[in-house]
């Protein structure tokens, strides 16, 4: 809730020096703008260049002019199948990343919370994951993946199990890539459960419990309800952030195997550098932007969070 | 001079009136009470006089100086707050002298004052305590031990005992009575308790949806009140007000209630005003009764017996001896004397004199 | 009662066995890159593989950083990530608090926070080649400072965003009083605001060091020698065309963990709290 603080209008001679009737009186001002111009500042020119790009042909050739193609970018979209391609294994990706993720994350969360509550030090090793360096755990991961030498395929070996190609394989290339970020931000979603779960009121529990109410019950009728604006803040973070996959792919699978794994921003990231399109970069990258907008405006109206 | 003065001051958030055209003058020295139910604007009235509420229109003046623009740093006003507002992290010593310390009164000057002040709210023992480690009670004297400490030309309380418990806030009332003498300081204390505005007040002012239904001292307010909105808020039990129609002087009331001697007034519709302990309880069939009705409740208070009838739709409660005795549904009469009954209109809201 | 005491034992055991396994899947591969920096590569690579290191060498951490500069690596890291995050801090904390206290005309604060929000949806991809071409036009290529800049354009809004909700669950009626006994708005911010937010102020701190300190393509894009690279581009770097330098990635990936995990350790108390007045109010 905002308060509203009084604004000096007029000069008295009871009201005071005028260098601070006057920052007073515009500290509304004074206060935001710096970060506002800051902000703006950064942003305006990419803005700008995106703009412009998509609307343009720009050639590879950097003294060849910008031509102005309207809107033929975005209708490559459409018939582009390397976009298609790219935009589903996206979807699949955050799909299946994100529930997993938070499935997960809720679990741990509800059994750390019920058994183990006051142990600061177990939970920050469970949030290392996530305050790694991505390049790092890609890595790390590519290592473990690896089909000849990697630890994963000597425990598949130890267990009897078929080895696999991980990252390499047609079919299990995303799923590799699911696990390495499901073992990155799991613990994201485990914090801000744990945060949510920490808040819950007493009461409300034990008028269930006096009612009758099996602890199954309790978690479907009371926790998850209560839980619903943290639930729904973690989800949209990590959709957010699940668009816009880049550093996993780019080291693990670099796309394949067979496009497979190509995610938007790694497409986006071939046509602007391979392909040497930016234009057409930067009108797939507005789309994106575009659907991520209307996306979280449309879940954050479904969720009623306020920002 | 220290006196606060209202002329024709509104209070607008967007297109709802908080405050409505509000005329009003406190004297200096005077205990004013903003009495008055929740949204009713007195909370917002003296907002504006501390200079955290901007003026919509109007003017505000303390003493000889028009306050509207004026940063509430200036207007040399001090304020305790509802839930005491104090700086969790500073001491109770630093929360008292922190008046001092944003004028720059140096440290040495500033800890005298601030034991001094200390000294007179009996909080000398706690000064290097956290207000988290104190009692509602000491938190609600560290609160007024800062509004003191400055000796401000005007003081602004903000239902400072509604915190409290029962029997604290008894005790605090007469302290703060008492504090109010001592320092001769203009105050404007808010309020929704009714028996706080009648113990403390030099004058009351009651309102009601952004305006002033009545100003006058405590016993006028009680004994005269002027619109039926005032009758109803002052008084506990409150007032028992009974629809019905007078015709020449008699009030025909639900269930068969008559009261005559009314004047010659005539209200086609009317309410009837009469406090509990004006409408007398009788068991006796020879003394006169302007209504039976059986008993609804009987409720002893320690003091008095409440005694409730119904007379068609409402209740009507009177005041007994403690020492009554009676069952439900017992039949008993009740007289109303009308000089000690009030006439109100029931569409202008208004008192009606016979 | 026999069966509620034996459900909840066997519960707590299956609680204990979960959260095991969880820490061990969670710590494993942090063993497993720690581990490997100290095998020379043909025993990274040796089949069945070393669980404990046979012939630790510090072989790869002598490359990385006698031989190779990831000393200043980090450095840079070290600065870049301190300077954005203050300066973030500060002009975010301004802006939080005006957002959280004072009223803008119309739709303005929903707009703009909403905005604020909105920089987290762009895939950073070819915002880089804008950058780029404004960094390159004003010859500022290769300096730390133009990571700084770059930094704070997703460091500011976080910390503004952090900064408004925490302000929001601060009572306005502190710094009213504050007012009322004599400090102007700007006083009751330095002197009452301010020192109750500090809590809020680590958390945004540390993650704002926390997201600097692990960015990697902003930097990769805008550096070119030591003179300003970061230890994320240092760990990737040995990623060449002929070679995967594993035993000295390895190393370098390790090395960027440890300050963090230290880190982590050090401010553990402040992380949990600032998470959850980040996020669960909005």
């Amino acid at each position: 809730m905002t308060a509203e603080l009084p604004i000096a209008r007029t000069a008295q001679a009871v009201s005071g020096p005028a260098l601070e009737r006057w920052s007073e009186r515009h500290l509304r001002v004074l206060m935001l703008m710096p970060a506002m111009l800051v902000l703006l500042a950064l942003t305006i020119f990419p803005s700008i260049y995106m703009f412009a790009a998509a609307t343009t042909r720009i050639s590879p050739n950097p003294d060849v002019p910008w031509e102005f193609a309207g809107a033929d970018n975005f209708l490559r979209l459409l018939t582009d199948d390397q976009f298609h391609i790219a935009l589903w294994n996206t979807l699949v990706f955050t799909f299946f990343a994100v529930s997993i993720e938070f499935l997960l994350g809720l679990g741990l969360a509800l059994l750390l919370d019920r058994y183990i509550r006051r142990l600061n030090f177990l939970k920050t090793i469970l949030m290392l994951p996530m305050m790694m360096p991505p390049i790092a755990v890609a890595i790390t991961w590519k290592l473990i993946y690896e089909p000849q030498f990697g630890v994963l395929n000597e425990i598949m070996f130890q267990l009897g199990l078929p080895l696999q190609a991980w990252a390499g394989d047609v079919d299990l290339a995303m799923f590799s890539i699911i696990v390495a970020d499901v073992w990155q931000w799991t613990p994201f979603v485990f914090l801000l459960m744990l945060a949510g779960l920490s808040s819950l009121p007493e009461e409300p529990y034990e008028a269930a419990a006096i009612d009758g109410a099996s602890a199954w019950r309790q978690f479907w009728d009371l926790t998850l309800p209560f839980l619903k604006p943290v639930i729904a803040i973690a989800l949209l973070l990590r959709m957010m952030d699940a668009l816009r996959l880049f550093d996993l792919v780019f080291i693990l699978t670099g796309g394949g195997p067979a496009d497979r794994t190509k995610t938007l921003s790694l497409y986006i990231y071939q046509v602007a550098y391979r392909f040497a399109d930016p234009s057409y970069a930067a009108a797939i990258s507005l789309f994106v932007l575009f659907a991520t907008v209307a996306f979280s405006t449309w879940f954050i109206k479904r969720m009623r969070l306020a920002t | 001079m220290a006196s606060v003065r209202f002329n024709d001051v509104s209070k607008k958030f967007g297109n709802f009136a908080a405050v409505a055209n509000l005329t009003l003058e406190i004297m200096d020295k005077e205990f004013l009470v903003l009495l008055g139910p929740s949204g009713c604007g007195k909370t917002t009235t003296m907002r504006m006089v501390a200079g955290l509420e901007e003026v919509t229109a109007g003017d505000l003046y303390i003493g000889n100086d028009r306050i509207n623009d004026t940063l509430p740093k200036y207007r040399d006003v001090a304020m305790v707050f509802q839930s005491y507002a104090l700086y969790p992290h500073l001491t109770v010593e630093e929360n008292i002298g922190y008046p001092l310390r944003v004028r720059k009164v140096p440290l040495t000057e500033r800890k005298r004052q601030v034991l001094d002040v200390a000294l007179r709210v009996e909080l000398d023992g706690l000064l290097g305590r956290r207000p988290k480690e104190l009692s509602g009670g000491q938190r609600q004297r560290v609160a007024l031990a800062r509004a003191i400490i400055r000796t401000p030309r005007v003081f602004l309380m903000d239902e400072p005992l509604s915190n409290l418990d029962a029997k604290l806030r008894v005790q605090m009332r007469a302290e703060l009575k008492h504090l109010q003498h001592e320092l001769q300081v203009t105050t404007i204390y808010v309020t929704h308790d009714q028996i706080e505005a009648m113990t403390l007040a030099h004058r009351v002012a009651v309102m009601n949806k952004g305006i002033i239904e009545q100003l006058g001292k405590p016993k006028d307010i009680y004994n005269n009140p002027r619109t039926l909105f005032v009758a109803g808020f002052i008084g506990s039990p409150p007032m028992n007000l009974i629809d019905g129609e007078v015709q020449d002087g008699v009030f025909a009331g639900p269930g068969g209630l008559r009261v005559p001697g009314l004047g010659r007034a005539t209200v086609p519709r009317a309410v009837l005003g009469v406090r509990p302990e004006d409408a007398q309880v009788v068991i006796n069939s020879a003394e006169e009764a302007n209504f039976s009705a059986p008993i609804y409740s009987a409720e002893l208070t320690g003091e008095s017996t409440l005694v409730s009838v119904r007379a068609g739709d409402t209740l009507l409660t009177m005041r007994a001896d403690k020492n009554f005795a009676g069952d439900f549904d017992q039949i008993v009469g009740v007289r109303i004397r009308p000089e000690r009954a009030f006439l109100f209109d029931r569409e202008s809201r208004n008192r009606v004199d016979f | 009662m026999t069966r509620s005491r034996a459900s909840l034992i066997s519960q707590r055991i299956a609680a204990a066995v979960a959260i095991a396994v969880a820490l061990i899947l969670t710590l494993f591969p942090v063993y497993w890159i720690a581990g490997n920096s100290f095998k020379f590569d043909i025993d990274i690579f040796s089949v069945p593989p070393q669980w404990f290191p046979a012939n630790p060498t510090l072989k790869h951490y002598n490359a990385a950083f006698i031989e190779r500069p990831f000393l200043q690596y980090g450095l840079n890291s070290l600065i870049i990530a301190m300077a954005t995050t203050i300066v973030s801090l500060v002009l975010g904390t301004m802006a939080g608090y005006a957002l959280a206290r004072f009223k803008y005309p119309g739709q303005w604060r929903y707009q703009i926070s909403f905005w604020i929000l909105s920089t987290r949806m762009m895939p950073p991809i070819v915002t880089i080649i804008p950058l780029y071409l404004a960094f390159n036009y004003l010859d500022m290529l290769n300096t730390k400072w133009a990571v700084v800049i770059a930094y704070t354009a997703f460091n500011l809004p976080f910390a503004t965003w952090m900064m408004k909700s925490y302000f929001q669950d601060l009572p306005v009626e502190l710094e009213e009083a504050a007012m009322v006994d004599g400090d102007t708005r700007w006083g009751a911010f330095l002197r009452v605001a301010l020192p109750l937010a500090r809590p809020g102020l680590a958390a945004t701190a540390i993650f704002c060091l926390i997201i600097s300190w692990n960015e990697f393509l902003l930097a990769l894009i805008l550096t070119l020698t030591e003179r300003s690279q970061t230890l994320p581009i240092g760990i990737a770097g040995r990623v060449t065309q002929y070679n995967t330098y594993w035993g000295e990635i390895s190393a370098a990936g390790f090395t960027a963990c440890i300050p963090i995990m230290i880190f982590a350790f050090v401010v553990q108390k402040h992380l949990v709290r600032g998470l959850s007045f980040g996020a669960v109010k909005g």
